[in-house]
């Protein structure tokens, strides 16, 4: 019961908060519209960058078959 | 809009706060989030640039650190890992065996 009470008011709380604040965003102008968005990061990133983008596949790859042999439980040695 | 100079001096208290963990802490987990956080404060310096300038390659840039800082997480923690099995503690006075 508490936690009910408790939960109605936390919700009535961001609800308000929320409500409030809904105005003050600035306008998206035309400037923000082109830069920073994700259209204009991939179109940059999967044609001038494509090979640096497929050597991080590569090297991130690498760092976790890496980390995986270095962390990795030691297997007991069997006597030969 | 929230100006330019506030960016800057948060990516440089962050890079400060980060400077002094990896000088002043014992635990080599706590130095690791200590370079991981001068990684992301200079992520926070290009990507205000980026947007302040108008110009996606900053933010490009700050992809491949990421990428880097991923991998750098990755194996810095296997090999603390890795210690901790030998010497059974993180405490990087203890650990001295590379010490000239």
């Amino acid at each position: 019961m508490v936690s009910f009470l408790l939960g109605a008011v936390v919700l009535s709380q961001l609800l308000y908060t929320v409500g409030s604040l809904s105005g003050t965003l600035p306008a998206v102008s035309g400037e923000m519209a082109t830069v920073g968005t994700v259209e204009a990061i991939g179109n940059e990133m999967f044609t001038t960058y494509l090979l640096p983008f497929e050597v991080t596949a590569i090297l991130l790859t690498a760092a976790v078959v890496g980390a995986v042999l270095i962390a990795q439980r030691k297997i007991k040695q069997q006597d030969s | 809009m929230i100006a330019l100079n506030w960016y800057l001096a948060l990516g440089a208290v962050l890079f400060t706060i980060g400077v002094l963990g990896v000088l002043t802490r014992k635990n080599a987990i706590v130095i690791l989030m200590s370079a991981e956080l001068m990684l992301n404060s200079v992520n926070l310096t290009l990507v205000s640039f980026s947007a302040h300038l108008g110009d996606v390659h900053g933010q490009i840039l700050v992809f491949f650190v990421l990428c880097v800082a991923a991998a750098e997480a990755a194996v810095g923690l296997a090999i603390i890992i890795s210690i901790f099995r030998n010497n059974l503690s993180v405490d990087i006075t203890k650990i001295n065996l590379l010490r000239w």
